[in-house]
């Protein structure tokens, strides 16, 4: 029989123990706060699993590559933030077959580091549309208009999309106005032209081809760093977008519209590439990390005490024999295995937690071996075997209530080590494409080339790689620290 | 038991590790082999019939019924590739093969003189990882065992506390990811060192100064990130080592006898801490040859996991895996048995003769 | 000091400065040893007598300190001399220590005779041949055999080991041994044969020992005098058979009660209730109180002061020439003792684990055979 109440003093006990190892204690509220972001993530963030292919609707207002919020907080400059406009100045004009609507929204940019991006919204029924295009004023009143980019004109800076023809029936869509990659060469020349007949190229310093940022220079003060590295030009912009569409309806489909203004500053650890927001992958990356680190490190638990207690108490041939077995399965090298079955029969997480749940405890099995012959050898298994107690009742009774706490210090270290193997498969490509991990996060960064921009993607490196950190932190200091309770004496190997 | 009665019995031990290093190399070669033989299986057929058809095209003239002749050249070449014996046959001399060091050719892999073969291949790319790896573990593990030193010397000093938390914090860090940030960093926004390139410096190209600096120049970030990576916990590892020995009950009456300090840290204490240190540098020291995949893959650093990362994604290279898989096999546990030979050699407690489970 | 004192110890205070604050782990410690003669220091396990050996050797482990007090070994001012000083000229040299059998005391890496031959190395110069057959003359003294001396630790069995630390403890012949719970660990046989050699060697040899052990019954055989303390005091000093014929303090006497006599029939052991008290915090008063059987209730608040009776030395109030002290009102608080026959059940279990422990202790000296 148990004694519960043995139980929970000595559990008690070791939890006041704990009280005396500081970093364990930090490891133990590590841990259970990583546990907790994890279990939480489908309703902190939901769906987010399912969402995260690139081009996903529910991203498509974010900023791309926008630090996080907080570094607004840190840093002296004001970042301006992500803000919906939904007042907006209606007009119609034109026949009934062919109308031509303007909305006007007005933002008011006070920020030192402006918008990232500008995204329009709008929805409606048509038999088709085309020439939209996006007319800025900004406060200092430049001239710039044109069509296919900037021209001089009616004291307005007006920045075109592409002209795109619609379909009949429902429309709706966004138009994002200012994708960098997208327009910048447009933008480019366009600034170039408005340049040159206006004030002349020579007045700029010149970044060159490509190095142009459209929505700084939008909202940047027009003197000789226009271009290159413009300051911010603070104050009231009205933003008007023009549609020119077929048989609207009776001119009631556009009355949906709002102007999303991309933050310079999104989410608690900024957005990626593709817009999605680096916390919400973060948090599921933390779950599905626990559930392959938490299974490997459950079977570990199993298999090592099963295999580690098995060989110590029947010691004799059958320890020799499981150790020539064990050592053997020590020498198969992981890696190529691995990589092998997940490359030619499945990439499927399950199958990465199962070949890791059959090698993993090798290491522990050689603890929980030594620790068990130490205890084999202690009197009162003696005594226990000589008043006729089976193998097994010695076994679940005696021996494995004292080798269990070495098994979950084991276990624990094993913990961070699969998650970071499974953070690194995916570098390889061999990471299950269903799911979002660290992993996934710090690939699709690597495939973005965003170790070569230090200000637009540290954030997006940091942060997966951290959640490794705290992890491995948490396990590790944890497990030393049971180590050390459950034996004071013992000695790190 | 005097000196040379030890000797049988430590003969006895050494031919008894020695025997079963190598049961277990064989045994654990036998599993890679049947590990790999359906995709070999797969690769192999696919070629047989590729080869086929090229004689087939290269003929000057072609044969009547060119059906037949192609049937023919296929189950020339499949027995050629022994695949028509039994698969069990495949796996065991395939497996004999890589024991006996002969790797023989790739499929399509090419070393850069345009050889074929495994051996000359993997030896092409054995000596990048241990320039970088095998240098880096020299590095760390004198580093380490320095450091830990001097911290279980000075046992809840600031200096202690601060390994201990620099250690765990070491441990967790996964090195391809510090990698993805020492580039971020140093490469692209410092613009310190230069960006990560799989080219190699060729020696006949420059002049062996330039060679030289070309290598540092290129090998210095990875090499400062393994260290920077592994040294914390090596160092970390030691410091409990020595400071679990120095509680020792021993280490005081060595101090009550009037052994000086300075014998007591250097003579008992690490004399007795000795076996596991030892032990676990070699295997450091070993096993870092065996390069570390994902990290050579951020710092495009073509080593031996870089060849094995091709070979598997690019070229379905079943010999060149099997070879790289080898080896790395081999590194383990060689490493282990050598380790286990020392360890009995520097710890007289470990009992002779037996399996060594410690 | 007499001619014929080799140690002088006085008003000895050893603490430690943890964390959790100070462990007054020895206060006020005095008494003398004379040449040849042996004292023997008694008391309950945390009580301070580790603490005393390791300061008479100034080698008490960090965060432990000598806070006040003096140690005069033979006009050599123990306190006052550096850890250099300390090692050059009293360890080992003087004072020497046979270590608790229970603890690993031989590095396990070097051979029996490395470790024998390093006081002769680094006190006297002496290597070579001329070491072994010292060594080995030692050996031989603590009935051992000389090969002996090319072996390792680990092929040695726990009274060899202990012959084999006693024998490097004598090597320079010092003025004084210390044993530190010599015998425990050994069983009953190999402790009588060790103990027995240790009577012939003192005869032999002329040394003062000094003999740390919670067992009163080994005390017997082998100390002149003895010192028992309690929870870092010496409660009473003297005489070792006085104190045997007739303890003075409340916690001597429930002490040698406590030495199980087979010659009488006894129903249960007597043992003492409650718990060692913790140093950092230690009672007001006399910190025996709170398990006193004799407690008054001046004892909460005095801390007694030590008085001779018969020639032996008693810290405690009962023997304080102020009759208001010594016979003050008895204690209103409750004691251990009080606590125990307030509940019956509470004995019961008291009794069980105490008698289990005794049984643990039986077990343990059974299996060392």
């Amino acid at each position: 029989m148990v004694h519960w109440e043995d139980v929970k003093a000595d559990a008690l006990e070791t939890l006041g123990e704990f009280k005396k190892h500081k970093i364990g204690l930090i490891g133990i509220t590590l841990i259970t706060f990583m546990i907790m972001l994890g279990l939480l993530a489908p309703y902190v963030a939901p769906g987010v699993a399912e969402d995260w292919d690139k081009g996903h609707p529910r991203w498509q207002s974010n900023p791309s590559q926008a630090p996080p919020v907080w570094v607004d907080w840190i840093t002296r400059d004001d970042y301006a933030r992500q803000e919906t406009l939904q007042d907006f100045e209606h007009n119609e004009t034109g026949p009934p077959w062919r109308e031509t609507h303007t909305h006007t929204f007005t933002y008011d940019m006070q920020a030192d580091v402006p918008p990232k991006e500008i995204f329009y919204e709008f929805s409606g029924e048509s038999d088709g549309y085309d020439n939209r295009k996006i007319i800025i004023e900004r406060p200092d009143s430049d001239e710039l208009d044109g069509k296919d980019g900037f021209r001089q004109s009616e004291g307005n800076l007006m920045v075109l999309d592409e002209p795109r023809k619609g379909s009949e029936g429902n429309f709706s869509g966004t138009i994002t106005t200012i994708r960098k990659m997208e327009i910048r060469d447009n933008l480019h020349e366009d600034i170039s032209a408005y340049l040159n007949s206006q004030v002349g190229k020579e007045n700029f310093s010149d970044p060159g081809e490509r190095n142009i940022n459209p929505v700084k220079t939008i909202f940047g003060k027009a003197n000789e760093k226009w271009l290159s590295d413009p300051e911010p030009l603070k104050g009231k912009y009205n933003i008007t977008i023009e549609i020119e569409a077929d048989n609207l309806g009776g001119g009631e489909g556009l009355d949906e519209a709002t102007v999303e203004i991309g933050g310079a500053v999104y989410g608690i650890f900024g957005t990626d590439r593709d817009r999605r927001d680096i916390f919400l992958g973060w948090i599921w990356g933390a779950r599905f990390g626990l559930y392959a680190g938490g299974i490997v490190a459950l079977t570990t638990i199993f298999f090592s005490t099963s295999y580690g207690m098995t060989s110590a108490y029947y010691g004799g041939w059958v320890d020799e024999l499981m150790s020539r077995i064990h050592e053997i399965i020590m020498g198969i090298p992981t890696l190529p295995i691995l990589i092998i079955v997940l490359e030619f029969y499945s990439r499927s997480i399950n199958m990465f937690v199962l070949i890791y749940a059959l090698l993993m405890w090798r290491g522990a099995a050689r603890v929980i071996r030594a620790r068990g012959l130490q205890v084999a050898q202690d009197t009162y298994i003696e005594a226990a075997e000589s008043l006729g107690s089976g193998s097994g009742r010695i076994i679940f009774r005696h021996m494995i209530p004292q080798i269990l706490p070495y098994a979950v210090a084991q276990a624990a270290l094993l913990v961070p080590i699969v998650i970071m193997a499974e953070a690194g498969l995916h570098i390889l490509g061999l990471g299950d494409p269903s799911i979002v991990t660290w992993g996934t996060i710090l690939t699709e960064a690597r495939a973005a080339k965003a170790t070569m921009n230090y200000q637009e993607s540290w954030f997006w490196i940091l942060f997966p790689g951290l959640g490794m950190v705290l992890i491995g932190f948490g396990f590790i200091s944890t497990g030393m620290a049971v180590e050390r309770i459950i034996n004071p004496e013992m000695q790190q190997r | 038991m005097s000196f040379n009665d030890n000797m049988p019995a430590s003969w006895k031990y050494f031919a008894f590790r020695t025997v079963n290093m190598i049961v277990v190399l064989v045994i654990v070669t036998l599993i890679l082999s049947a590990s790999y033989s359906t995709l070999a299986e797969r690769e192999l057929e696919a070629r047989a019939k590729n080869r086929a058809r090229q004689d087939l095209m290269s003929m000057e003239e072609q044969p009547d019924d060119a059906n037949e002749y192609l049937e023919k050249r296929i189950e020339y070449y499949r027995k050629r590739y022994k695949l028509d014996k039994p698969k069990w046959q495949r796996i065991f001399y395939s497996a004999r093969d890589v024991l006996t060091l002969n790797f023989g050719q790739a499929n399509e892999m090419t070393a850069p003189g345009g050889s074929r073969d495994v051996a000359t291949i993997v030896l092409t790319y054995l000596p990048r990882t241990v320039l970088l790896f095998t240098t880096a573990a020299v590095i760390y593990t004198a580093l380490g065992i320095a450091v830990g030193l001097k911290a279980a010397q000075v046992a809840g000093s600031k200096l202690d506390k601060f390994l201990s938390l620099f250690g765990i914090t070491a441990s967790s860090l996964p090195m391809w990811w510090v990698g993805m940030l020492a580039i971020l960093v140093f490469v692209y926004q410092l613009g310190w060192f230069p960006a990560p390139d799989p080219q190699f410096p060729q020696l006949d190209k420059l002049g062996f100064v330039e060679y030289l600096q070309a290598i540092l120049y290129k090998m210095a970030l990875p090499l400062a990130t393994v260290v920077f990576v592994l040294f914390g916990g090596r160092a970390w590892v030691t410091r409990n080592l020595v400071t679990g020995v120095l509680q020792d009950d021993y280490i005081m009456a060595a101090r009550a006898k009037g052994v000086p300090e300075r014998k007591v840290i250097y003579g008992h204490t690490l004399k007795t801490a000795a076996p596991p240190v030892v032990t676990s540098a070699i295997m450091a020291l070993l096993m870092s040859m065996a390069g570390a995949m994902i990290s050579e893959i951020v710092f495009q650093w073509p080593g031996m996991g870089y060849l094995l990362r091709m070979a598997i994604f690019f070229y379905t290279d079943v010999p060149v895996i099997l070879g790289v898989s080898f080896i790395m096999a081999f590194l383990y546990i060689f490493g282990y048995y050598i380790a286990d030979l020392i360890y009995g050699f520097l710890d007289p407690r470990v009992e002779v003769g037996s399996s060594g489970g410690r | 000091m007499a001619d014929n004192t080799v140690l002088k110890v006085d008003e000895l205070s050893t603490h430690y400065l943890t964390s959790d604050g100070e462990v007054m782990a020895l206060d006020d410690a005095s008494f003398e040893l004379d040449r040849g003669s042996s004292i023997g220091i008694a008391g309950e396990s945390g009580c301070g007598k580790s603490t005393l050996a390791f300061s008479l050797l100034k080698q008490v482990q960090p965060p432990g300190e000598i806070m006040s007090g003096s140690i005069d070994l033979d006009g050599i001012e123990v306190t006052e001399l550096s850890e250099k000083e300390a090692r050059r000229k009293i360890r080992w040299k003087r004072i020497s220590m046979v270590f608790q059998g229970a603890m690993e005391i031989m590095t396990p890496v070097y051979t029996v005779g490395h470790q024998m031959r390093e006081p002769l190395k680094y006190h006297k110069d002496i290597t070579g041949k001329e070491a072994r057959d010292i060594c080995e003359k030692y050996l031989k003294m603590v009935n051992l055999d000389r090969s002996i001396f090319d072996r390792y630790p680990h092929e040695l069995s726990g009274g060899q080991k202990q012959r084999v630390v006693i024998a490097t403890a004598l090597l320079l012949e010092p003025d004084i041994v210390i044993f530190d719970e010599p015998t425990t660990a050994l069983d009953v046989v190999v402790e009588a044969r060790i103990m027995n050699d240790l009577k012939r060697l003192r005869r032999e040899l002329d040394i003062s020992m000094l003999f740390i052990t919670h067992d009163l019954s080994i005390l017997a055989e082998v100390s002149d005098n003895l010192a028992i303390m309690y929870a870092g005091w010496i409660v009473e000093l003297g005489d070792a058979n006085k104190i045997y014929k007739d303890p003075k303090h409340p916690y001597t006497e429930k002490l040698m009660a406590a030495i199980p006599d087979i010659r009488t029939d006894i129903d249960r052991l007597e043992y003492i209730p409650g718990v060692p008290p913790n140093l950092v915090n230690p009672p007001s008063g006399c910190r025996f109180h709170p398990r006193c059987h004799k407690a008054m209730e001046v004892c909460r608040e005095m801390e007694p002061e030590t008085y001779t009776v018969d020639g032996v030395e008693v810290k405690c109030h009962l023997y304080s020439e102020d009759e208001s002290i010594s016979k003050s009102q008895e204690a209103t608080y409750e004691t251990a003792y009080e606590e125990e026959a307030a509940s019956e059940s509470y004995e019961g279990e008291k009794g069980k684990e105490v008698s289990e422990g005794l049984e643990e202790v039986a077990e343990d000296e059974v299996m060392e055979e």
